[in-house]
């Protein structure tokens, strides 16, 4: 009995001083792990892609050990609220919102957004923000549940009807079927996505749309988001990631699986 | 196209995460009914005995749990309850671990409310000239619910408790949503990667009819061996 | 814990627009799933053995894996075939997600349901059946005169709670964009992190249907019983 009580204060005890960093020098990830090129969990369980590479970046700079925790991209910020994992990385964007649930790090990379429809859409041909939403009237979007764009269309566009999807593929797979209007997902996504036969009858709106668009919803960037109150930890990986954005590790990885530099400078 | 499905299978190596997915979608429905089975017996004679208080709370929590759906009980649990466990498990952030006990509780939680009306249903078929003739030879309570009761409300409860397992099975499934990676969650993923959803569905609903199937064998076998035991007809 | 009001002010309306959906799904799959069902019940107690062969796989594949793959299969599977979207008619259908729960939720429930109809057919007596054919009743007539009242009689109180399975397996749309109660609750719980709130609040109206539901069901019983009278 006394042993047990023991153990149970001194988990409290731990739990509250940010147990990953001095318990057992692992730092678990929550990611979506069915992203393309940002969190691929392949057959064996491995994860790799643009958010593994920046884990696995701040990982070996903290000298720590990655473990990561592969879950539907909705369900990361309320597990990380009840101790599924340590951190969260995966493409996740910074919101007021979200910041009174949980912190972040400096943000390290923004990805510009753009909508996707069918060659033969009114839209296709749209030049700017306007008139994108105003034509989304009573038509079909697909978003991943979650996501800031997801809210982002439901607060520019309410009258457009919400789809939302449990993973990116999901999405896609219903883009393709035709059975939304349009969709709005990050250029990466849309990279890979026009990659593929199935995009063959369709088309990027030509506008880019970035986080100054509407903070509000779309936020500030991506950061690393990890439990409320444990500023030690905040503290060791904002200055390991302003290191690596510094020294170009993340700037090489965006190249890597985007062929593009979304890199945000460290602001620190 | 049967050689696709091999380079997919091979190649690729999703067979063997199937399997593995297999695997685990065994052991969270052994363990959610192991679990169920544990806490529901318990909770039937509560019910059986109309032991005042106890016996209504046991009657709310499975008739709410009957009631809804199981994906909404799971989403409560998920989102929920994964501080509780921990604390009380106490597990050092082992998360994979730590998903395989959510799973196996919340599949436990729903699993129960349905034991629990299975056992009641075999205790109340117990002819009460048995207990009665028991207690007539000088059993005390706690003998007589050992060696009568409890064996007779077992046999009673068997073909009962097949349908909750057939149950549960399918009802891992739906931990699938919240990333387990067991059988269904493995075949979205595939599906995903390889856009091949059709043919990793398919082969989805294949294994887990393996599954119910081989089962209800084992079941089938079990029942007749204790009906020999009772010197039965059948 | 204190209640958050502005939250469920904020959830109750979306819960209720959801329950239309879960009421509409669940009507369809009780309106089409009984009478499909009673006839599958009868095609496996059919003197053909091929028919009653296929019958009974139908229901062995349907009640021996999970809904939720069924759903994926009818959802993302049939949208990977051409055929099924060149065909306007096929697609028409496939396209919508409602459509596609709803002919799961039929799918599924027709198997059950041939199992609840199968045991009540078996259990009626030889001895009314032989009766009944005694006085010349022709074989359609006996089914409808005898078999199927006597067996709607004995079934309907497990058919009941097959309803329920029925409200309740139409939260598996939520999983393919369907808003209905659970896909709705799903939606708030990601947003508000108000877990508790909101599943008491789904709760509360799977419970009000499944009451009302078991209300039907008690005053058909009641019919019933009244038109057995002497």
């Amino acid at each position: 009995m006394k042993h047990t009580l023991c153990t149970f204060l001194t988990a409290g005890l731990i739990s509250v001083a940010g147990m990953a960093l001095a318990d057992n020098g692992i730092l678990r990830i929550g990611t979506e792990g069915d992203a393309p090129n940002f969190s691929m969990a392949d057959a064996a369980g491995n994860v790799t892609g643009f958010d593994a590479d920046v884990a696995n970046a701040l990982c070996a700079k903290l000298e720590m050990t990655c473990q990561f925790v592969v879950q539907s991209f909705s369900t990361l910020v309320p597990s990380m609220d009840t101790d599924r994992f340590d951190v969260i990385i995966s493409g996740l964007g910074i919101t007021d919102e979200r910041r009174e649930k949980i912190d972040y790090t400096i943000p390290y990379a923004s990805t510009p957004q753009y909508f996707v429809v069918a060659k033969d859409s009114p839209l296709a041909s749209a030049k700017d923000l306007d008139t994108i939403l105003a034509g989304l009237k009573g038509k079909t979007v697909g978003v991943v549940n979650g996501t800031t764009y997801a809210r982002f269309v439901a607060k520019m566009a309410p009258e457009a009807t919400l789809n939302t999807y449990e993973a990116t593929t999901q999405q896609l797979a219903d883009l393709a079927a035709g059975r939304v209007d349009a969709a709005l997902s990050d250029s990466p996504t849309w990279a890979d996505f026009f990659k593929t036969p199935e995009s063959a009858g369709y088309t990027k709106i030509d506008l880019r749309i970035l986080p100054t668009a509407d903070h509000e919803t779309l936020g500030y960037g991506m950061g690393v988001g990890l439990k409320k109150g444990n500023a030690a930890l905040q503290a060791k990986l904002d200055s390991a990631m302003c290191a690596l954005i510094t020294d170009g590790t993340i700037a090489a990885s965006s190249m890597k699986w985007f062929g593009e530099d979304y890199t945000l400078p460290c602001a620190k | 196209m049967s050689t696709d499905l091999l380079t997919l299978l091979t190649d690729q190596g999703w067979a063997l995460a199937l399997a593995k997915g297999c695997a685990l979608t065994i052991a969270a429905a052994l363990g959610g009914t192991a679990l169920g089975g544990v806490m529901g017996f318990p909770m039937a004679v509560l019910r059986w005995r109309a032991v005042p208080v106890l016996s209504q709370a046991v009657a709310v929590y499975s008739g709410l749990v009957r009631g809804v759906p199981g994906l909404l009980v799971i989403y409560l649990i998920f989102f929920g309850g994964v501080q509780a466990v921990e604390t009380l498990l106490h597990l050092g952030g082992n998360s994979a671990i730590l998903g395989f006990v959510m799973a196996v509780i919340a599949i436990g939680l729903i699993s129960c409310a349905y034991s629990v009306e299975v056992f009641r249903a075999a205790l109340q078929a117990i002819p009460r000239g048995q207990v009665e003739a028991a207690l007539a030879v000088g059993m005390s309570d706690l003998v007589a619910f050992r060696r009568i009761i409890a064996p007779l409300a077992l046999r009673h409860a068997l073909g009962g408790l097949n349908n909750v397992w057939q149950m549960t099975v399918k009802d891992t499934s739906l931990v699938s949503v919240v990333g387990l990676q067991e059988l269904m969650r493995v075949a979205a993923i595939a599906a995903g990667v390889t856009r091949s959803a059709l043919v990793f569905y398919i082969l989805a609903a294949a294994l887990y009819l393996a599954i119910t199937l081989i089962s209800q064998a084992l079941f089938l076998r079990a029942e007749k061996a204790l009906n020999l035991s009772f010197g039965g007809r059948s | 814990m204190t209640l958050d009001l502005e939250l469920i002010a904020m959830a109750l309306p979306l819960l209720a627009t959801g329950a239309l959906v879960t009421i509409k799904l669940a009507a369809v799959g009780v309106g089409v799933g009984l009478p499909l069902g009673l006839g599958l019940a009868l095609l496996r107690l059919a003197p053909n053995r091929l028919l009653a062969g296929l019958g009974d796989g139908y229901a062995g594949l349907f009640r021996g894996t999970p809904m939720l793959v069924q759903l994926f299969i009818l959802y993302y599977g049939l949208a990977e075939v051409p055929v099924i979207r060149q065909t306007p008619a096929l697609w028409w259908f496939f396209r919508d997600a409602l459509f596609c729960a709803g002919l799961a939720v039929v799918l599924n429930t027709t198997a059950y349901t041939s199992e609840i109809f199968r045991t009540a057919l078996r259990a009626i007596p030889q001895g009314q059946i032989e009766a009944a054919l005694a006085v010349g009743m022709r074989p359609w007539t006996l089914l409808t005169r005898i078999r199927l009242p006597l067996a709607f009689r004995n079934a309907l109180p497990v058919y009941a709670s097959e309803a329920i399975t029925v409200v309740k397996e139409t939260s598996l749309a939520s999983t393919i964009t369907v808003l209905e109660i659970t896909g709705q609750a799903k939606r708030l719980m990601s947003q508000t992190f108000g877990i508790l709130e909101i599943f008491a609040l789904a709760s509360l109206f799977y419970l009000v249907i499944n009451l009302a539901c078991l209300g039907a069901f008690a005053v058909l019983e009641r019919r019933q019983a009244r038109g057995m009278r002497p």
